[in-house]
């Protein structure tokens, strides 16, 4: 039986003769269709359901044949980046607000409350929107940055590692200054290299 | 002169023993570094304790939520580099007590930060250990004052177990303080009604000082009534020959239910309380030592001997015990036991051996078994902190406030604010004993309750068998004592009545144009504050001085208006809104309220000082008849 595939909703005559294509295979083939048109394939859903992990390599491997329907959702991005520059200018404002709320608090015997784990899932929001403009960015000659931001993403996830060893020793002082000193130095570097559309 | 002496230096001005155990303590003192704004911090115990950025930032942080809660004492648990007494120092709440935990952090910030501006400030106190804290609080903390206990997370962090004593020592010292005011609220006016009342039994009745040093070298039995002292009071009928007993009026039925008539029985009650003896023979067997404040009922009481001891917080007690013949004030813990121990020493005992003395809560009860409260019985609901009691001397379902102290084992046994303020007063007055560098031996030997840091702890058998070696007659002893008493001072004591009678009538007689003068001007008050209006407030200013410089001459009227002056107190302290009209009316209110019963208090006494003159002068004759 042939697996039927579709894009965008509309059907696609992708031919596997010999039953060895993969995922991968289809996909790399409809990416350099549509390059040229700035779009790329956003989605995946399999027999009806979506489909996860289907961007890592194991996902990429599996074969065609596997699947009765395979239908691809494309995005222009061009769209998705100026969604990810957007998120980066909200979540670092907010990761901001955040950390002062839980610092206060920590400096002064609090808890740090559930500002921190908002702290936490928005940094690293933050250095995955980092890295989806940077790869995208490359790939389709666009720059995000004004340097390389591959720096910035390292100095937050040291930050978040160091900020754990900090809570494992329940040390609330260096967490405050994690939080308030060097998370908050290296959310403004990314904000400084950051090209933001004009507001 | 280099950082550390220097602060060695300003802090020996106020904390000289300190400052020397610094000096020489053979320690490793934390190691400072400097933070990137150029301040302070050290890393203790794998933990930072100032911010590595900007410390005094974090310390202003920490101020600001200490000055929006309005405290008028701050004990903050931990001074590290001192940012944030500092910083309140300089927002102008200067009245901080600090307990350092560590003598490590202490010596290594004073030999890296200049502390020498914040110990000369005179109510910034220094220490090292939660007594001290609870000394300083005791001495230095009205008990109106609020006080706030405060701690930044690395100390409490890395100090769990010294935070708990320490803020167990400061809320019961707090307590006491509280305890001191509610005693002398609800008491002095009486006590010196008893004071008044038992004229005839002081001159009947010598004071304690004719016992002074006649029981050198005696081990002397303090029996309070704690509910463990059923377990060990039949030991003692083994040694009652060999010891001098002196029993707190609680304990008084208890120790006859296991065969010890105790030679002296120590009350203070300002009220009567039958319930609490025999009315039988076994109350002739013993002698009473009461408080000169104690309800009169009690000196007419049927007993074996009476002896007298009068308190430093009377002040007529200290105008006039020389007159009695007696010149010894016993310390005071507000309970018999704690004056018992005092009157031990001055008596020359030694070792003084507790029993009875739990201070806390056990097998359910209040009391030992015998005691009046027998049936009391007590619930501990930890999660409600409350504990409900019943039986006798108690409503059905009385609901008190919990509080902990350490206990013989360590563990914390459950207590109440009467019994902490005698645990507070023990230790403070053991860490006197031994300051004095007295050789006496303090033992408690009760085996339940709480423990009393200063004093030996072992059982009372081994206590006895180890000092109760030798008889003792102290009957005889006694009844030589009554023999030998000196003749009162009549004539003293005359002189003294008509002083403060004298006194009294000015009293009154000022009182009276200030609250005339008062009235007047409250009247008049609906014109405004007129130019008129204003200049009587100088008279009445110089009634008032007139008024005060006579109060100097009767001063137990001071004790007579207490309850009335903590109020008035706590008026003042209120910041009341209103016009300048309101106010200035609100004020003549007080004044008119006070000096009305200032009026009311001379009258009141003036009759008890014409009765005590006549007293004095008929003893007088009666001596004078007796002699010749």
């Amino acid at each position: 039986m042939m697996t039927s595939v579709y894009i965008d909703g509309m059907g696609l005559d992708f031919e596997d003769s010999d039953g060895n294509s993969t995922l991968g295979d289809l996909v790399g083939a409809i990416e350099n269709d549509i390059k040229g048109i700035r779009r790329y394939v956003d989605g995946v859903c399999v027999d009806g359901e979506p489909l996860t992990g289907w961007r890592a390599p194991q996902g990429l491997r599996r074969p065609l044949v596997m699947f009765g329907e395979v239908k691809l959702q494309t995005a222009s991005f061009d769209e998705v980046a100026a969604e990810g520059v957007n998120t980066l200018r909200e979540y670092t404002a907010v990761i901001k607000q955040n950390i002062e709320a839980c610092a206060s608090s920590l400096r002064r015997g609090g808890p740090a409350g559930p500002e921190f784990t908002s702290v936490v899932e928005g940094v690293i929001e933050v250095v995955k929107t980092i890295e989806m403009l940077a790869r995208g960015g490359g790939a389709y000659g666009a720059a995000f940055f004004s340097q390389d931001p591959a720096p910035c993403c390292s100095s937050l996830l040291d930050s978040l590692e160091a900020l754990r060893e900090a809570a494992c020793t329940a040390d609330s002082v260096s967490m405050a200054d994690i939080l308030e000193y060097e998370l908050t130095g290296a959310l403004a570097e990314v904000e400084r290299i950051t090209f933001f559309p004009a507001a | 002169m280099d950082i550390f002496n220097k602060n060695l230096e300003a802090l020996a001005l106020k904390e000289a023993a300190l400052a020397d155990r610094l000096r020489s303590a053979n320690i490793e003192p934390v190691n400072i570094e400097t933070t990137k704004n150029g301040d302070r911090t050290f890393c203790f115990a794998g933990r930072y304790f100032h911010s590595r950025y900007d410390p005094s930032r974090e310390a202003s942080l920490q101020a600001d939520e200490i000055l929006s809660r309005e405290p008028d004492w701050v004990v903050l648990f931990g001074l590290g580099c001192g940012y944030l007494p500092a910083r309140l120092a300089e927002c102008g709440k200067d009245k901080l007590i600090i307990h350092e935990p560590s003598l490590e952090i202490l010596k290594g910030v004073l030999r890296s930060v200049d502390l020498t501006a914040l110990f000369s400030k005179p109510d910034i106190h220094i220490v090292t250990s939660p007594g001290e804290v609870a000394g300083l609080v005791r001495s230095v903390v009205d008990g109106m004052d609020g006080i706030l206990a405060y701690q930044t997370p690395p100390y409490s962090q890395s100090f769990p177990g010294q935070l708990a004593e320490h803020t167990q020592k400061v809320k019961n010292a707090h307590t006491t303080n509280k305890a001191g005011i509610s005693t002398e609220v609800t008491s002095s006016l009486k006590w010196v009604d008893n004071y008044f009342a038992n004229i005839k039994s002081f001159f009947k009745y010598p004071p304690v000082d004719t016992l002074k040093g006649r029981f050198s070298g005696v081990p002397l039995v303090i029996a309070g009534a704690g509910p463990s002292l059923g377990k060990n009071a039949h030991v003692l009928k083994g040694f009652r020959d060999r010891v001098f007993v002196i029993s707190a009026i609680t304990a008084f039925k208890p120790l006859l239910k296991h065969g010890v008539v105790p030679d002296l029985v120590i009350a203070a009650e300002k009220k009567d309380l039958p319930e609490y003896f025999t009315n039988g023979r076994d109350d002739l067997k013993t002698r009473f030592l009461l408080a000169e404040v104690t309800n009169d009922k009690m000196f007419e009481r049927e007993t074996g001997g009476k002896f007298v001891y009068y308190n430093p917080y009377s002040s007529l007690s200290v105008e006039q015990a020389r007159h009695w013949g007696a010149g010894f004030f016993p310390s005071n813990g507000g309970s018999v036991t704690t004056v018992a121990l005092d009157i031990g020493r001055m008596l020359g005992c030694s070792p003084v051996i507790f029993i009875g003395q739990d201070l806390a809560y056990g097998d359910g009860k209040t009391h030992a078994d015998g005691s009046f409260f027998n049936e009391t019985r007590v619930v501990i609901d930890p999660e409600n902190k409350l504990i409900i009691e019943g039986g006798n001397g108690h409503p059905a379902s009385d609901v008190k406030e919990l509080h902990w102290l350490k206990g013989l084992d360590g563990n914390p046994v459950a207590s109440r604010y009467d019994w902490v303020t005698f645990h507070q007063w023990f230790e403070k007055e053991m860490a006197v004993i031994k300051a004095s560098g007295s050789a006496i031996k303090v033992i408690n030997a009760t085996e339940g309750g709480a423990f009393i840091e200063g004093m030996e702890h072992r059982s009372l058998k081994s206590a006895l068998e180890s000092y109760a070696t030798k008889p003792v007659d102290a009957a005889r002893i006694m009844r030589e004592a009554e023999r030998s008493r000196p003749p009162v001072d009549t004539g003293g004591l005359e002189r003294s009545f008509c002083s403060i009678l004298d006194g009294l009538l000015e009293i009154r007689r000022h009182s009276q144009s200030i609250v005339k003068t008062a009235r007047a001007m409250k009247k008049n008050i609906k014109g405004g504050l007129t130019p008129h209006l204003v200049s009587r407030i100088d008279k009445i200013k110089r009634l008032e001085e007139k008024l005060f410089a006579e109060a100097d001459r009767s001063p137990f009227i001071w004790e007579t208006l207490s309850a009335y002056t903590y109020s008035l107190k706590e008026y003042l302290r209120k910041d009341e809104e209103g016009t300048t009209e309101e106010q200035f009316e609100r004020n003549l209110i007080a004044i008119i309220d006070s000096y009305g019963r200032f009026e009311e208090m001379a009258e009141r006494f003036i009759p008890a000082l014409h009765n005590a003159i006549e007293t004095v002068k008929n003893e007088a004759a009666q001596a004078t008849v007796l002699s010749a």
